[in-house]
């Protein structure tokens, strides 16, 4: 079964993972933090030309920046600590992420406004998007009516 | 043998006690005191509302995040995120205080190939996993552009039953080609008190083909349910001059994807296992000139049991360095029936002069069959901000609302943020 082996793989990969720790590649690890001053609103394109231009933080990447967050611990983290990431990817979280940031406007922040409503047609109609967030976590609230 | 994956979660405390302990222990060691970093944030919210059943809150939060980097010689560092909130008067979900940790982990970074161990309650996103687990986590470059990263523990999620002797472990292996590519394979596993809970694996990708070609996209598959729970794919090309254009088309199954909610909002019968959604988006972006930029957004909803839907709409928004900014949106959910139809027409203007700034946004959702008797939803934000220093910042706001749960609804919300040592987003 490719599952038991799966299982079997993952010592394998912690071993691979600490034999790297000692050993393997040699090139130096990325900056802890970013060398350059982005402010709000500037594109990384405006500084860089090469493959950190994909990063940039258009009005799309609300969407787009899930495929990149496996480079958390390197990339995004040079710029933002976690508490950044969990105003919106939260376990307990009370707080609607727009209410914290009223004064930034031109942010991408979920369920602006009166939400209440609006969500049992979003939630009707694309329920997937909601789950990442709310499916096994975030949900004290949502258990008052969906019980 | 697996019971090992149920230690890694005490391993894992172990070791991030036992670090914690000399980042503390020397913390008092004037010798090595003067080596560290410590930089952080407070933020203070003081929140006014009202409950549908008439109720006055005013919770008062307190979100504290901190890291001390640089300990001894090596790069050991520490880092802590989490919140707690007492009600001033009411109950904010039925109780009186709550609090949060988010994270507190002890991580150490070798200067070379990227490599990372971090123990204690930490995010994990690798792949299929996007997880809040109290572990051990590792990552390293290997020889040959190959990487691998490695996590187990408990997970945190929301308690659903007394979830003892719960686990979870993963790994993601990926092969990258610097600028050009990008391939993840990814596997993850629940135990719930030992029964099989999630099992997940995964294929990420990352194709940059060309200087105007980006291709991102993960396909997730369900081991306990033997199916596809997701395929997302998200395609980017340009710019060409001024416009960039972006195609996004997914496929869900229900059965598979949605197999471990807690929440019954999300379980079957509420979500129907049989049903699958296909996805494709159209968006196109245009930058007028450097501070002005027009969107237009275009996604398809067909299901397989259910009646298909729309959702189109576009903007502009305009952001000078004078400290003007400014916004409006319209967009449109077309539904299969009424109850499934909105529009959701959004205005804003912001304005920083000096260390002021003032912002005003306008919300407006137009229902085409009426929620409770009422048609349309309104909303009103004005907010208010001044830098204090370059470390402090507070921000007063007020929203008024009129929408199918309140007549008048009135929200206020008090912010102020301090940070301290070097700043930190
Ligand atoms: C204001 C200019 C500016 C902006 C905007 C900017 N950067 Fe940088 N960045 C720099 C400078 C300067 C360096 C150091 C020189 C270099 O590596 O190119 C740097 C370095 C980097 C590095 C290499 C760090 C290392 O140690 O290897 C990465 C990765 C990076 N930036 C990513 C980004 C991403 C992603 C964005 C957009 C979200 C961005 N940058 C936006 C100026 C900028
Ligand atoms: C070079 C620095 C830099 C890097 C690297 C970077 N970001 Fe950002 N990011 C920023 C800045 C600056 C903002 C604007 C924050 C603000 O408005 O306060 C931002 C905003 C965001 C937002 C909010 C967007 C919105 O409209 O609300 C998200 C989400 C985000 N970043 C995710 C990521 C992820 C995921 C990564 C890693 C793949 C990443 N960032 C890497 C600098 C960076
Ligand atoms: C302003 C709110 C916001 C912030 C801040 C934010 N995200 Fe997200 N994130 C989202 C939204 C919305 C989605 C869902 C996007 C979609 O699928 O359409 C998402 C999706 C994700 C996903 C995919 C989850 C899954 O299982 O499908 C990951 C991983 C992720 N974000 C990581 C991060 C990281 C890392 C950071 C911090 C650097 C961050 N996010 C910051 C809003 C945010
Ligand atoms: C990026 C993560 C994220 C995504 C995606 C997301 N939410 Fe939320 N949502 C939050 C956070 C954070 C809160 C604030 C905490 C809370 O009230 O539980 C919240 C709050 C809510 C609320 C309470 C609003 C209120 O006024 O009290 C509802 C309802 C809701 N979400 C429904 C949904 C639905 C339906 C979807 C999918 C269409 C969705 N959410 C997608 C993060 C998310
Ligand atoms: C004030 C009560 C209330 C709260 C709080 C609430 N919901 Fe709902 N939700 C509803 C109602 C009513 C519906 C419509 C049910 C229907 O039409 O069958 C609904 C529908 C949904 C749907 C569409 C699926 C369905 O069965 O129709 C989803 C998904 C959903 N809610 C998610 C959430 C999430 C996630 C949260 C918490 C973040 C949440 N809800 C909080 C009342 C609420």
């Amino acid at each position: 079964m490719t599952n038991t082996f799966i299982r079997l793989l993952i010592p394998v990969l912690f071993a691979a993972a600490f034999a790297g720790f000692v050993s393997c590649a040699t090139h130096t690890s990325m900056a802890k933090r970013h060398p350059g001053n982005m402010q709000p609103g500037q594109l990384c394109s405006d500084c860089h030309t090469d493959w950190r231009v994909t990063q940039n933080h258009t009005a799309d990447f609300a969407v787009r920046h899930k495929f990149l967050a496996a480079r958390q611990q390197q990339v995004c983290g040079m710029c933002h600590v976690e508490t950044f990431c969990a105003d919106c990817h939260a376990n307990k979280e009370e707080l609607k992420p727009s209410d914290k940031f009223k004064d930034a406007p031109e942010r991408i922040m979920p369920h602006r406004g009166d939400y209440l409503n609006q969500h049992k047609i979003d939630g009707k109609i694309d329920p997937a998007s909601c789950f990442p967030c709310h499916g096994r976590q975030n949900n004290e609230r949502c258990k008052v009516c969906h019980i | 043998m697996f019971t090992l994956y149920r230690r890694l979660g005490e391993i894992g405390l172990m070791i991030y006690r036992f670090f914690l302990l000399i980042v503390v222990g020397a913390l008092f060691f004037p010798a090595t005191s003067k080596a560290f970093t410590f930089t952080g944030q407070s933020r203070t919210y003081l929140q006014a509302r009202e409950t549908i059943s008439g109720e006055n809150l005013t919770p008062l939060y307190e979100y504290l995040d901190f890291k001390i980097e640089n300990v001894g010689s090596a790069d050991v560092s520490f880092h802590f995120g989490g919140w707690a909130r007492a009600d001033l008067t009411g109950e904010t979900l039925g109780k009186k205080t709550n609090n949060e940790l988010q994270y507190a982990y002890v991580s150490y970074r070798r200067p070379t190939s990227n490599a990372i161990v971090s123990a204690g309650r930490l995010y994990v996103f690798e792949g299929v996993a996007s997880e809040q687990i109290d572990g051990l986590y590792t990552r390293t470059d290997l020889k040959g552009a190959f990487g691998v990263a490695v996590y187990g523990g408990s997970p945190v999620e929301t308690d659903v039953n007394t979830r003892s002797g719960d686990s979870i472990y993963g790994a993601r292996v990926s092969y990258e080609l610097r600028g050009t590519y990008v391939v993840g394979l990814s596997y993850l596993k629940e135990d719930d008190n030992s029964a099989d809970f999630r099992e997940e694996e995964g294929i990420d990708l990352w194709v940059k083909p060309g200087a105007k070609v980006l291709l991102q996209g993960r396909s997730w598959y369900n081991a306990l349910t033997s199916g596809w729970m997701q395929h997302n794919y998200h395609l980017l090309l340009g710019p060409f001059d001024k416009l960039n254009l972006n195609v996004e088309g997914s496929k869900v199954s229900y059965g598979d994807y949605f197999q471990s909610a807690t929440v019954s909002a999300f379980t079957f019968p509420s979500i129907d296992p049989n049903e699958t959604v296909s996805a494709v988006g159209l968006g196109a972006r245009y930058t007028i000139s450097p501070s002005l930029i027009g969107i237009i957004e275009y996604k398809n909803y067909e299901y397989d049991l259910a009646g298909g839907a729309d959702y189109y709409g576009g903007g502009i928004t305009y952001a000078a360095s004078s400290g003007y900014g400014a916004g409006i949106s319209l967009y449109r959910m077309d539904g299969a029936t009424d109850n499934l139809k909105y529009g959701a027409y959004r205005a804003y203007i912001r304005k920083k002069r000096g260390k002021t700034d003032a912002t005003l946004d306008l919300l407006h959702v137009a229902y085409d069959q009426a929620i409770s008797g009422v048609t349309d939803a309104y909303t009103v934000v004005g907010a208010l901000g001044h830098d204090m220093s370059a470390k402090a910042r507070v921000v007063a706001d007020l929203e008024y609302g009129r929408n199918p749960d309140f007549d008048n609804e009135v929200k206020a919300l008090l912010r102020f943020v301090y940070r301290f040592g070097a700043k930190a987003r």
